[in-house]
Order: structure tokens, then C-alpha cells, then sequence
């Protein structure tokens, strides 16, 4: 199945890509998707992603389809044309 | 003598109307039970500008002010406060400020600088340590503010002169109308430039040389380092550091709280373009920071050409990217650029002076406005052309610009015709850049701030994405899952009132709200309770501090329940209960406050029914003159 995803921020400086369509299996979860990007971009970008202990990062921000994914990464299954934007953790405004 | 070090010990007392300058050795007891900056300001107004006052008259009071942590060595110590009755809003009115002047003020020895009266002629006020002068200001009323800013350095012939200037907008007493400080930073909210316009004062002009004595600085200088470095491994520096306020763009886009097209959306399907990777890749230029802040967060941006080439500038906000971004519906980000430039010039606020122009976009939409209207103007969506020739017109009240100048609200009772539907303000003060059906807390904080619609009261930030880290290092588990989500009403009364009462504090020491306090949500109650004790020498357990906080907070509701302010005035426009966010996250939502208000009245001790202090709450914070002021007892 393909997946967009969309960097954002500090995000998009260690992978100088906006935005990519990533190929991956059927019923990949949110977390098998991260591993895979983590794993093309290598330690720059897993560090922004996982925890050391390899969960994901507690202060990565995901959305799925327009919707906030604060569920665990592992239990969110994802379909044929999901479109995810990743954001570092920041706030204010 | 003065007890507590960290404060100069004096304040300045400036009569324009008399031309007489007073030094008065700085108030125990305010100190003690207001600490400064904000309480302290709150305190004054509280007891010398009263309802019968008019906000432009020469009895209302501008009150400069800053706190005991100002200047020292704790992370970001370069904020000051101006307090007065607001021209916008009639109510209680503040802004606060980074840059230097704040520091300055304590090093050339004054805590305070109150001004009062109006002058005959236009005057400026100069502050040379001990030498205090008000001279002539005839031939700089007029002038935009960095040429005024130029001017007073080359007359002082020192680079170092810190100022508070008004522009053409204070001048012609534009109720949105800010003060700029320097660096190129703004005291802009509430029209508090109005106020010293109508005094005639175009600056006070500020430079010092003393230090600023502690009382412990050992025990400062480690208090001190170990905060730098807790914000430094904060998981947030990294991206507020790079980015400042202008990284959260996209991502307050995605979570459909990104006003657009006057709050008629809460996402922009451009947000691409005006957001901090295209100002870096357009403009970016070098990093600066506010005296003493390891967090960095501004930064200076150039427009490199096109129609704009040349505009140069600091301070760009977030706040500025969506008022003359989406909320207008412009996509072109040198022009954002340009009108963030020019506000700064005529010395108006971008926030509102966006707002007046969105909401006349907004009607000209709906055809409630026309051409015999605007004197000509077509008020058509992102028209940047028009956007910059709107501007001066609302500094000097020229044409359509004169209505504009007046803000939202007083718009839509000149225009009628149903346009108060589209008036995005609470209690006259526009709406920044959020949305309560995006995130719960913001609304409820919108209604319940002091100072009308305003974010920066509460600024609640751990609901905004959903950080249980920051929740749980705050809050404890206590208060979680809900306080950190952002559509869960549950727990946002306690997360707005415990903002208020922080945020009170943090504006009456000096410190930042956008370095450790709260945007980082690093530091709390127990370390800016040490601070001052270290500073000050007063013995300040976080139950003080915190009852400091939740006293300033109940004054200023005091004070505008003097003026008439009830809980019928503590609401959202109707936009936001009646149709759905069509946005991100948002999408689908709606937001009704009154079940949090309720929460959040009962949680300060305020009676349901005006949303007052109770006389029981105000005897508690030893607050017994307002029981009397306000006929409660």
C-alpha cells in the first residue's frame, strides 16, 4: 500500500524532504511506518521519532488523515492511501 | 530605606499636565503582596483610575513597570509591563514587552515609571540614571517610531539608549494603537499607545549604568544555571529556538486552530507558504535574543527582492503570519512581511489592526459593506495592495481608516446591518490568532482573561497537541488524560485559573512567558519561588506565590466588575457555537464554554450568577477594600 507523508520543522531539516509517498505492506501500523522512514533517514531523524528504548518519541506529533493519532502507534493500522504529517514537538501562540 | 534587593527600591512619578517629576521610594507592602511588574501595576490602577475615568482623559494613569527578577540572571528576565485603562476595551488593560528597556529601567535605578496628566506640547520623557528631564518633542510627533528611535540616539549620541515610542497611530489616539520598544519589539495589545498619546508623550527614553543587587547571588547564580540548562534539554527548545513563534504555523493548521478568512476556518490550504520553513527559506537572516534568553526565539528576516526587496525586520510572530496571512486569505508572505514592517513604523498592533481589516473583508464578502461604505475601497480577500494603503490610513484616521481605527466592535455598532455576527472579539479585544473549538482551554481563556479575548492570560499550551509529559510533569497524573487533550472539556477550568494565576506571577517578576514558563512548560511555582527568595530576600513559599497570583488575577476582575463586567460578559461570539470548524482536527467541532465557565467560577470562589469574587474569596486574599469598593458587604 502507498502512504504520504508530510515532514514538518525540525523534521524536514534531517530529511530536506517535504513531502514523499513511501510503499509499504498491507496492515503495516503507525509504528511499522515510522520504523521504516527512521530507517531510510537513518539516526538524524530516528532520534526525532523513537524513544531510546524504542518506543515512539513521547513529544513526536502524528496526524493521521487530518485527525490527531496520540493512540499507540503499534494498535493504529493503516490503510492504502492514509496521508500522515509528522511535526516535532513545539507550542505556543 | 527599601528592604528587598532585586528591585532599584524607586519609582518615578511623571505629572505632564504640571511637568513635575517625583521619585517616591518603592512600596513594602506592594512589593510584598503584588512582588511587581503586573501586580503591582494592577494594584495602582486599582486604586487611582476609577470607573468614572476616561481611558484617553488626562486621568488615566500608564504605568511602566517592572518586576524584581528583571535584569538578573534567571533565564529570560527581559520583560516589563504597561498597565492602564484600555481605550479598546474600557476595562483593565496590559501589555508586556521583551527587549532590553525593561532591564534598562532597573539599571538606571527605577522600578516603576507612573505617568500621569497630559501634556500641552508633544513631550519625551529622558532617563539618564538620576537625571530625569522631559524636553520638547514637537519635531519628532509625526515620525514613525524608528525614526524616532534614530533621532533620540543621535541627539543622546549613544547607541545604547533603550526606548518606548509611539507612533502616527498613538498619536491620533488609534484604540489599537501599540508602544514599540526597543528592539523593534511591542508592548501592542489593548491600545495602551492610544493612552500615552493622549498624554502627548511620543517616548520615554530610558539609559542606565547601575547594577541590580541579590540577596543571595550565590544561591541565584545556581538557581540560574541549572533553569538555563533544564531549557535547554527541554524536548521543545530545540524547534522554538530554530523557529520561534512562526514554527507553530503548520501545526496549528493541522490542528484546525489557524483563524482563517476572519474565524470563518480554522485551517489554510496555504499555510505552506507563510509558515517558518518558507520565512526561512525566504528571509531568514540571524538569530537575535531578548537580554538574557538562552532560548533565542526571534530572529531578523530581509526581503531579498521582488516588490518588497529591502523590508527588513524582527519580532515576526506567529500572531503576525495569521493576521495578515490566513485570516485574510493572503498567501504571499513578503507582504505579510511589509505590513508586519509598516504596523511597526505607525506603531499599531498587528493583531487587532489585522482583525479591523479581516472583519471588513469579511463584510465586503457578505456585501454588507460597499463602495459608498469604504470611500471607494474594495475590501476584496488577501488584496495586499489595499492592506498597505489601509494601514496609514488607520494610524492618521484618514477616510474608512477612522472606522477602522475603533476596532471590531465599535465597527459593527457604526455598521449595523447585522454585522456584529462577524465581529470576532470578546469584552472589544480581537481575538488572536486561536480557536476554541480547536482547542477548549483557549476558549474558556479567552472569555475568562482580564484584559478581553486574549490567549496570554492562561496560555494554556500542554492541550494544545496532547503532551502528557509536559501534563504529568506540571500537573501530575492527577489531572490526566484530559488536560491534555485538546477537545476534553474535563480539568481546563483548573488549567486555565492555575495559568492565570501563574502567568499573573510570571508577568510580575520580569520573566517571559514565551522562554521557560510556559511555552516550554519547564519551569513552575517552586522555581520562580526560589528565584525571588533568592533575589529579593523575602521568605516566598509557593503558597505565597501562588496566593500572590490568585490575588493580582481577582483584582483585575474587581476591577472590571467596577466597570460593569459581568458573566454575561464572559462570552465567545456566536460564530463559535453555531457552526462547525470545517477544519483539521477540528473538524466537525463546536464550542459551548458555559459548562467550563461554571467549573471555573466555582473553582475561584466567584458566585455563578455575576461571576464576582465573593466576599468570602476577596477576605481570604486580603482584599477587603474591594468587598467595600464593589458593595458586597
Amino acid at each position: 500500500m502507498k502512504v504520504q507523508v508530510t515532514y514538518h520543522n525540525m523534521l524536514r531539516r534531517r530529511t530536506r524532504v517535504e513531502r514523499e509517498t513511501i510503499q509499504l505492506p498491507a496492515e503495516t501500523s503507525l509504528y511499522g511506518a515510522l520504523q521504516k522512514v527512521a530507517d531510510h533517514y537513518g539516526p538524524p531523524l530516528r532520534e526525532m521519532l523513537f524513544a531510546p528504548d524504542g518506543t515512539v518519541a513521547n513529544h513526536l506529533v502524528v496526524f493521521r488523515n487530518g485527525q490527531l493519532a496520540r493512540q499507540d502507534a503499534r494498535t493504529v493500522q493503516l490503510a492504502d492511501g492514509d496521508e500522515l504529517m509528522l511535526f516535532p514537538a513545539i507550542s505556543g501562540g | 530605606m527599601f528592604p528587598y534587593r532585586g528591585y532599584a527600591g524607586k519609582c518615578l512619578y511623571v505629572d505632564l499636565t504640571r511637568g513635575h517629576i517625583e521619585t517616591k521610594e518603592y512600596d513594602q507592602e506592594l512589593a510584598e503582596n503584588y512582588l511587581g511588574g503586573n501586580g503591582v501595576g494592577t494594584r495602582l490602577l486599582w486604586e487611582n483610575v476609577g470607573p468614572e475615568v476616561e481611558p484617553l482623559g488626562p486621568e488615566n494613569w500608564l504605568i511602566f513597570s517592572t518586576g524584581p527578577l528583571c535584569g538578573t540572571l534567571v533565564p529570560n528576565p527581559g520583560r516589563m509591563e504597561v498597565i492602564a485603562k484600555s481605550p479598546l476595551t474600557g476595562i483593565y488593560g496590559d501589555s508586556n514587552s521583551g527587549g532590553f528597556l525593561g532591564p534598562e529601567f532597573k539599571f538606571a535605578g527605577w522600578d516603576a515609571v507612573i505617568v500621569t496628566g497630559q501634556s500641552s506640547r508633544p513631550a519625551y520623557l529622558a532617563i539618564a540614571d538620576d537625571d530625569v528631564q522631559l524636553h520638547d518633542a514637537s519635531e519628532l510627533w509625526g515620525l514613525g517610531t524608528s525614526q524616532t528611535e534614530a533621532a533620540i540616539r543621535k541627539a543622546w549620541g549613544d547607541p545604547q539608549v533603550k526606548t518606548a515610542i509611539i507612533g502616527p497611530a498613538g498619536e491620533n489616539l488609534v484604540r489599537m494603537a501599540g508602544i514599540q520598544i526597543t528592539p523593534q519589539r511591542s508592548a501592542a495589545r489593548c491600545g495602551l499607545g492610544a493612552v500615552m498619546g493622549s498624554k502627548k508623550l511620543k517616548a520615554i527614553a530610558v539609559r542606565g549604568h547601575g547594577p541590580i543587587r541579590v540577596a543571595n547571588p550565590d544561591r541565584l547564580r545556581d538557581l540560574s544555571l541549572e533553569m538555563q540548562q533544564r531549557l535547554r534539554a527541554n524536548a521543545i527548545y530545540p524547534a522554538v529556538s530554530a523557529h520561534g513563534t512562526p514554527g507553530i504555523v503548520s501545526l496549528m493548521n493541522a490542528l484546525g486552530r489557524f483563524p482563517t478568512a476572519n474565524f470563518r476556518a480554522g485551517g489554510y490550504e496555504h499555510a505552506d507558504r507563510i509558515n517558518a520553513d518558507a520565512l526561512d527559506a525566504r528571509a531568514f537572516v540571524r538569530h537575535v535574543a531578548c537580554f538574557g534568553c538562552p532560548v533565542a526565539c526571534d530572529k531578523v528576516y530581509r526581503v531579498p527582492d521582488g516588490p518588497y526587496a529591502g523590508t527588513s525586520l524582527r519580532s515576526v510572530e506567529y500572531e503576525t503570519l495569521n493576521s495578515f496571512g490566513a485570516c485574510i486569505l493572503n498567501d504571499n508572505l513578503d507582504g505579510i512581511l511589509a505590513a508586519n514592517r509598516l504596523c511597526d513604523e505607525l506603531g499599531l498592533d498587528t493583531i487587532s489592526a489585522g482583525r479591523s481589516i479581516s472583519f471588513a473583508m469579511e463584510l465586503w464578502d457578505e456585501e454588507i459593506l460597499n463602495l459608498d461604505d469604504t470611500g471607494g475601497l474594495a475590501f476584496r480577500w488577501g488584496d495586499m495592495d489595499l492592506v498597505l494603503k489601509v494601514l496609514p490610513m488607520i494610524a492618521r484616521r484618514e477616510g474608512f481608516g477612522n472606522l477602522l481605527a475603533e476596532g471590531v466592535r465599535r465597527m459593527a455598532e457604526t455598521i449595523g446591518r447585522g454585522s456584529e455576527q462577524y465581529a470576532m472579539h470578546v469584552k472589544g479585544m480581537e481575538i488572536a490568532g486561536q480557536d476554541g473549538r480547536a482547542q477548549r482551554s483557549m476558549g474558556l481563556a479567552h472569555v475568562t482573561s482580564s484584559r478581553g479575548a486574549d490567549h496570554l492570560k492562561a496560555f494554556p499550551v500542554v492541550d494544545e497537541t496532547g503532551f502528557p509529559d509536559e501534563g504529568r510533569r506540571r500537573y501530575g497524573d492527577k489531572y490526566l488524560p484530559e488536560i491534555v487533550q485538546p477537545l476534553a472539556t474535563r480539568h481546563k477550568a483548573f488549567l486555565v485559573k492555575d495559568g492565570e494565576d501563574f502567568g499573573a506571577v510570571v508577568d510580575s517578576t520580569g520573566m517571559c512567558k514565551s522562554g521557560g514558563t510556559f511555552v516550554l512548560a519547564e519551569l513552575y511555582w517552586p522555581d520562580l519561588a526560589a528565584a525571588l527568595e533568592a533575589t529579593t530576600g523575602m521568605e516566598m513559599p509557593v503558597e505565597r506565590l501562588q496566593r500572590i497570583g490568585e490575588r493580582i488575577y481577582n483584582l483585575q476582575r474587581c476591577y472590571n466588575a467596577l466597570h460593569g463586567i459581568t458573566r454575561a460578559d464572559d462570552r465567545l461570539p456566536q460564530r463559535f457555537a453555531e457552526e462547525p470548524s470545517p477544519s483539521g482536527n477540528a473538524k466537525g467541532q463546536t464550542i459551548d464554554v458555559e459548562p467550563m465557565l461554571e467549573d471555573y467560577y466555582q473553582l475561584r470562589g466567584w458566585d455563578l450568577e455575576r461571576g464576582w469574587p465573593t466576599p468570602d474569596k476577596l477576605r481570604e486574599l486580603g482584599l477587603p477594600d474591594a468587598i467595600e469598593r464593589l458593595g458586597l458587604g
